[in-house]
């Protein structure tokens, strides 16, 4: 049933796909002093793909690091992943230290921290994160309909009614209020 | 005047003497009159006057490079904006330039960075070059007390507990100090404290300290906290700012000019204990006070950027070899050496390669070799003799 879904839903993200341009992205992890980067190896990349987006560092084979290779690769937006350690870096961190201030991503306020997910819900999580990630690198060309798809994903797979606060939570919410766009991902609980 | 390196003849008091009975004149009296007026002359100006020199040297060296490493980088900056930026901005002005990418490389990123590296190196390898004079032992780095290995528990017990950076560095700061204190405690309760008494306790100590951290490593959430802890231990500047430069400096500095001010009695602890006893040095006090100032250095350098080995343990040699072994010009020439010597890696590690090599494997892997190396080189000489 849970490969049945995940087929079907990425035939379904893979038929309303935009004819909009990749935009360019870097997930990074905060790891002690330094930044680890989603580099060729990332489990992200297929997704970001389907997202009709390009990693910045598709081609690295380094992992960790420092500020100024990511101006360097200046990225259009950065997600911020919360699998593993990230410290709890949110991207109000990245807003306010002056180190990024020149950043396209931060200049632009796009820099989000990713829903939860989880490997180990890969069929259930990877749909969800590409229809995420598509909303919201390409806002103008998609609706926001993350929160109905969230709700009928758990109803279907588990007969589980998802609240609107355990939404919030999945999405972080809170913690990307503060970014471009992501007030179309509110709640009416959370607005 | 013309500087030039002070080699053996004019390093020591044999130098002296030799310069001394160069002098040449008519009579007896006057000869000797002339001869006691050149002695002191020399003793007190020409010597010191080629250690300055070359001091002064090393000190431009260090100010050039420090200039150098501000237009080396993974993002390009033209020379020119370099020049323009550091000359006509401050890192401090609140507005203006914070869209500049350029102006946020050079004043936030790389300045800050360029400094803490100078700092650390430059306390490190005096704190090094006071220790080996200490302990009379060209083995012994500034990590002998135990202190790195403190201060080690105290940042990864921050981690751990998911403290911000600003309690990691508090942390492992005092705990590299509580480390020294556990030693000094250890080696005092043994009796006299000896100098093998203290290296033993540093030992035991250091030892005890890398169980703890290990054991943490093995409690740590392997997905959340082990990779951070392994980050930080492994030594980086990455994460380098003013808050960090403050941080290291004021203790460094503090604790560095102490140990200059030191650095002629620790000529006298050189000789070996009971000569210097017998000239009047309070052994103990001193070698307390030593290790106290060391282990400020070494503690402030962790907290800033995890454990950075090899510096305080090859640099002095380095420093020994160029200027021979007394302290008061073995001491300032290591803290130059140290700051060259980490600058130039620090720009390996974060510039050669897209990934961040951590510093303290490169430390390692540059500083083993070398000290192979001398210990090769030197082995008919110097501390072998003794």
């Amino acid at each position: 049933m849970f490969e049945a879904h995940y087929r079907q839903e990425l035939t379904r993200l893979a038929s309303e796909r935009c004819p909009c341009a990749p935009v360019t992205v870097a997930v990074l992890w905060s790891v002690g002093s330094s930044w680890v980067i989603a580099n060729r190896t990332s489990y992200l990349n297929g997704l970001l793909a389907r997202s009709t987006a390009r990693n910045v560092a598709a081609t690295l084979a380094a992992r960790a690091v420092n500020v100024e290779e990511i101006y360097r690769l200046n990225p259009n937006v950065i997600l911020l992943g919360h699998i593993g350690n990230n410290d709890g870096v949110v991207p109000a961190d990245l807003y306010e230290e002056k180190q990024w201030a020149a950043l396209d991503a931060v200049r632009n306020r796009r820099v989000y921290l990713l829903p939860i997910h989880s490997f180990y819900n890969w069929p259930v999580d990877a749909p969800l994160l590409v229809e995420w990630m598509r909303d919201t690198l390409h806002p103008d060309d998609y609706p926001a309909a993350i929160r109905s798809s969230y709700r009928r994903t758990y109803d279907e797979l588990y007969h589980y009614n998802l609240s609107e606060s355990e939404i919030d939570k999945a999405l972080f919410v809170a913690e990307n209020r503060a970014s471009a766009g992501y007030d179309r991902f509110l709640g009416r609980e959370s607005q | 005047m013309t500087c030039r390196l002070p080699d053996k003849r004019s390093t020591g008091l044999a130098g002296d003497e030799r310069m001394g009975s160069q002098g040449v004149a008519s009579t007896p009296r006057s000869r000797h009159m002339r001869n006691k007026a050149l002695r002191g002359k020399i003793r007190s100006l020409l010597p010191k006057r080629g250690a300055e020199c070359f001091a002064a040297f090393l000190f431009i060296l260090l100010v050039m490079l420090m200039a150098a490493s501000l237009t080396i980088g993974r993002y390009h900056v033209p020379f020119p904006d370099v020049l323009r930026i550091v000359f006509t901005t401050s890192p401090f002005a609140t507005k203006g330039d914070a869209d500049d990418i350029s102006w946020i490389v050079v004043e936030i990123v790389r300045m800050p960075r360029i400094l803490l590296v100078t700092i650390c190196g430059m306390g490190l390898a005096l704190a090094g070059a006071a220790m080996q004079g200490v302990f009379r032992n060209p083995l012994v780095g500034p990590e002998i007390a135990g202190v790195s290995s403190g201060a080690a528990v105290g940042g990864v017990v921050a981690i751990m507990l998911s403290f911000s950076q600003a309690w990691v560095v508090a942390l492992a700061f005092g705990a590299g100090l509580l480390a020294l204190l556990a030693a000094t405690a250890l080696a005092t309760a043994t009796g006299r404290a000896t100098a093998l008494a203290l290296v033993l306790a540093g030992v035991i100590v250091g030892g005890f300290c890398g169980a703890l951290v290990s054991l943490l490593e093995v409690l740590a959430d392997p997905i959340l906290k082990l990779p951070s802890i392994i980050y930080w231990l492994l030594g980086s500047f990455g994460g380098a700012t003013y808050g960090k430069v403050a941080t290291a400096a004021i203790p460094t500095l503090v604790a560095g000019i102490a140990l200059l001010l030191l650095s002629w009695r620790i000529n006298l602890l050189s000789l070996g204990e009971l000569d210097a006893r017998s000239l009047g040095v309070r052994v103990e006090l001193l070698r307390w006070s030593l290790m106290a100032l060391v282990a400020v250095i070494v503690a402030a350098q962790v907290a800033v950027s995890g454990i950075v080995g090899w510096v305080g343990l090859i640099v002095p040699h380095l420093a020994r070899m160029m200027v021979g072994p007394n302290h008061t010009r073995l001491m300032p020439t290591a803290a130059l050496l140290g700051g060259i010597y980490l600058l130039v890696v620090d720009d390996i590690a974060r510039s050669l390669t897209a990934q961040e090599i951590p510093i303290g494997i490169l430390t390692s892997v540059i500083g083993t070799p070398f000290f192979a190396l001398l210990f090769w080189r030197t082995q008919s000489k110097g501390w072998s003799r003794e």
